[in-house]
């Protein structure tokens, strides 16, 4: 008999737009992961040819505003900005599981205070949130990874202590409490796999959130400082030269959609094939 | 030896603010090593907020509640093995990520550290039988189940501890009535093996007739009326029991 794991692989793999978006972030992440180790495209920083060049079979994407190849650039933008993200991600899902499981399962008073706090934070504006904090903590890379956290992971705590709190009044849970189970064993065995589906589906759209916030400090001069470069600061040089050298504003702005739209596109598949599961009484 | 359930003038109030209500007052239940007690009455009528105390997931605020003859302390690793519960969803009372196996021996990781795996499987496997499933059931996933075949895995893992005291919460309830029978009957004559004392909470009177040595009618929070099921469903003393058999 197939694992329900099993089939719901198989499942994912027969959707196309699963498999495009998949294919088009795998892309993505290759091509900067790779530019990073062998800097095939040549070196970012280097002042290669004429200032605002068109794109040519010497400069695929051309050349910037003092001559350096956009290419190059290009890649190791979307590396900074998918690292910048991923990490800050990360550090959510891991503060937003714990805080949110806890929240949940303990529920009354405890769940009320941790609930009302994220309420706060999620009553900002996400970018205007995420500005206060690179401007308390310095512009650079630390910044934008706390602005992401920061704004990432309020919706991360409720939407698992919701999840949580449905898991905590299952039958199975009251059995393993019934059996003397520990409390910590309860939480990571039973209320962790609970929710596993829930997380993966905030992950991605966190993740998605988290480059859309770093693209937007980095436009503002928050996060990513020069001479790195990330797909906001891109966009940013982009839009200064935006009549004179189009194609500088293009090669980021693309990046920055395809890569958006494909993480949103693998979360909506991903809510809609784990979210239903959840529900279900005749499939 | 002592009762196995032991609860006297248990009282509770749940709630909180102006939703605070006195949900059992004055509640008195024993049961004997071996004996079933049956718990009838309407919703909302307090069974299985008695069903909880009697688990300790709840405490009283006043009386007593005594199980195989401790009282629940603050850890319930006293109690670990000795009490367990089948409760009333078949969809969910298993963990859907975990395969049977490993949900039935889970209560001998916190009673029986001296087994290893190999012999807690083989006990899963003997007690799978004996419930009337099969030992290649361990390797499957809940959702691969019956509900009838997951409430008897349910009862497995029950009694995988040996308990002195099992609680059966409207366990039968979410099944039709031919395999509400064969669960019964299944129940007794484990109940005769395995001679653990039983708390059967149900709404459903023949299942209560059948399941029960002894059956105990609650109204609004207190017992009203005692005794075997003969005298209790077939010459009801009190007018709510009279009532509750002709509704029901």
């Amino acid at each position: 008999m197939m694992t329900s794991t099993k089939l719901f692989v198989r499942r994912l793999l027969k959707d196309p737009l699963m498999l495009g978006a998949v294919a088009v972030l795998g892309v993505l992440c290759l091509l900067a992961l790779v530019a990073a180790v062998v800097p095939f495209a040549g070196n970012p920083t280097e002042i290669k040819g004429m200032r605002l060049s068109p794109p040519s079979a010497e400069y695929p994407l051309g050349t910037d505003s003092i001559g350096r190849s956009l290419l190059p650039r290009l890649l190791e933008g979307i590396g900074v900005t998918l690292v910048i993200s991923a990490v800050a991600v990360l550090i959510t899902a891991v503060v937003s599981t714990a805080v949110g499981v806890v929240a949940g399962y303990a529920g009354g008073w405890t769940r009320e205070i941790i609930l009302r706090v994220v309420d706060v934070f999620y009553a900002f504006p996400a970018i205007v949130l995420a500005i206060l904090v690179a401007a308390v903590a310095g512009p650079g890379r630390p910044a934008a990874i706390a602005a992401i956290v920061l704004v990432t992971a309020p919706l991360m705590v409720r939407m698992i202590a919701v999840q949580a709190a449905n898991v905590a009044y299952r039958d199975f849970v009251t059995s393993a409490r019934i059996s003397g189970v520990r409390l910590p064993v309860i939480l990571v065995r039973h209320v962790l796999s609970g929710v596993a589906g829930t997380l993966a589906v905030q992950v991605t759209y966190a993740l998605a959130v988290g480059i859309l916030v770093e693209g937007g400090l980095s436009f503002l001069g928050y996060g990513a400082q020069l001479p790195e470069s990330s797909l906001g600061l891109l966009v940013q040089e982009g839009v200064v030269y935006m009549t004179a050298a189009p194609w500088m504003l293009f090669a980021p702005v693309a990046a920055l959609v395809a890569s958006i739209l494909s993480i949103t596109i693998v979360g909506d598949t991903l809510r809609d094939r784990l979210e239903p599961r959840e529900v279900r009484s005749l499939t | 030896m002592s009762d196995v359930l032991d609860m006297r003038a248990v009282g509770i109030h749940l709630g909180r603010g102006k939703g605070r209500r006195e949900v059992l007052r004055d509640v008195t239940l024993r049961i004997a090593p071996g004996e079933t007690l049956g718990l009838i009455g309407s919703s909302g009528s307090g069974k299985t907020t008695a069903g909880r105390i009697a688990l300790g997931l709840l405490r009283p605020d006043s009386g007593t509640a005594t199980v195989c003859g401790t009282p629940y302390r603050r850890s319930r690793r006293e109690h670990a093995g000795k009490v367990q519960a089948v409760l009333q969803s078949p969809q969910w009372s298993f963990n859907p990520r975990r395969r049977l196996g490993d949900s039935i021996i889970e209560p001998l990781g916190v009673v029986d550290r001296g087994l290893d795996r190999m012999a807690r499987k083989e006990r899963c496997a003997a007690l799978l039988v004996q419930v009337g499933l099969l030992p290649v059931h361990a390797e499957r996933y809940p959702h691969e189940l019956s509900g009838g075949q997951r409430q008897r895995a349910a009862i497995a893992r029950a009694l995988i501890t040996e308990p002195e005291f099992v609680v059966f919460d409207e366990a039968v309830s979410a099944l039709d009535v031919a395999v509400q029978q064969k669960v019964l009957r299944l129940i007794r004559k484990l109940q005769d093996t395995h001679g653990f004392g039983a708390l059967f909470i149900s709404h459903d009177l023949a299942a209560v007739r059948v399941a029960s040595d002894r059956i105990a009618v609650m109204l609004a929070g207190e017992i009203v009326e005692q005794g075997a099921p003969g005298e209790v469903l077939d010459h009801p003393e009190h007018a709510y029991t009279r009532r509750l058999i002709e509704t029901l």
